[in-house]
């Protein structure tokens, strides 16, 4: 996929076809993704139901920010399902960062099961006004 | 496909053939997925349903979605689960780039398999995840019959 320098690109591994949530195969789940751009920044919400805070984990690795989270059995042993529609999952999904950004500063917070990820522009990419003399 | 192949004119541009090669895939995954993720799609949200010994509990995805903009009822046997996703307020100045979280309303009706107490049903909703634990009513109990 090309990709400019100030472009976040959202690609998933394990999967060629994008769009397509990989429901039956790979024992993980991409979850849902919005991104969005501010003159500073680009934003990343990712839609992660059932995760706890503390099984999700953001980490870049080779440029790319890797997502994992998981999510805890909604059920107890002793259970009968009569619907079964959700899945006790690993969510998996990762972010081919362009050249704009600063790495050591994104800043992630998680809420209502919505992971919001703030990842800043380098200075470069920031928008300026230019002085006319 | 092969009716597809024929109908082609010999000399269909790239862009032609591409575009059917799309709809042969997506008639592939509506085959292979349709049972489970374009149905799931409109009967928003997705649940689990256990049975326990004393009580059902009903599990329901719907990240993103504020406490106060749910509305769960039980009436005639059916459970009620209805609200609102709405959609996030973005600060100006901004563009989006992705969009694949759905918004909206949303009205789930679902058939309980046992009578209900109704006062005593409890909710809450959690990272996204909303539980509602409905007791089963007296009658509905599993109860031993001794064999006289």
């Amino acid at each position: 996929m090309a990709t400019n320098n100030n472009e976040v690109a959202v690609v998933q591994r394990g999967n060629s076809l994008p769009m397509v949530r990989p429901d039956v195969s790979e024992g993980f789940v991409t979850p849902s993704v919005d991104v969005y751009e501010t003159p500073d920044t680009y934003v990343i919400l990712v839609d992660l139901p059932g995760a706890s805070k503390d099984s999700i984990s953001l980490s870049l690795e080779r440029g790319a920010l890797v997502l994992k989270a998981s999510v805890t059995p909604y059920h107890g042993q002793n259970a009968t399902l009569l619907y079964s529609e959700l899945r006790t999952t690993t969510y998996y999904r990762v972010f081919n960062l362009g050249n704009g950004i600063d790495r050591r500063n994104i800043e992630a917070q998680f809420e209502r099961g919505v992971l919001t990820a703030k990842l800043y522009k380098s200075a470069e990419m920031r928008p300026k006004e230019i002085q006319i003399k | 496909m092969l009716m597809r192949v024929q109908r082609l004119p010999v000399a269909a541009s790239t862009f032609d053939s591409l575009f059917n090669m799309e709809q042969e895939i997506d008639g592939l995954f509506g085959n292979i997925l349709g049972t489970t993720w374009v149905p799931a799609a409109r009967t928003y949200p997705a649940i689990d349903m256990a049975e326990y010994e004393n009580e059902t509990v009903v599990v329901a995805e719907m990240p993103g979605v504020k406490k106060e903009d749910v509305k769960i009822s039980v009436h005639d046997g059916t459970l009620h689960i209805s609200g609102e996703r709405k959609e996030q307020d973005l600060p100006e100045k901004s563009s989006r780039i992705r969009n694949e979280i759905r918004v909206g309303r949303f009205d789930r009706a679902i058939p309980l398999p046992h009578a209900v107490n109704v006062d005593q049903v409890s909710a809450e909703l959690d990272n996204g995840v909303l539980r509602i634990v409905l007791p089963k009513a007296e009658e509905a109990r599993a109860r031993e019959i001794r064999v006289r």
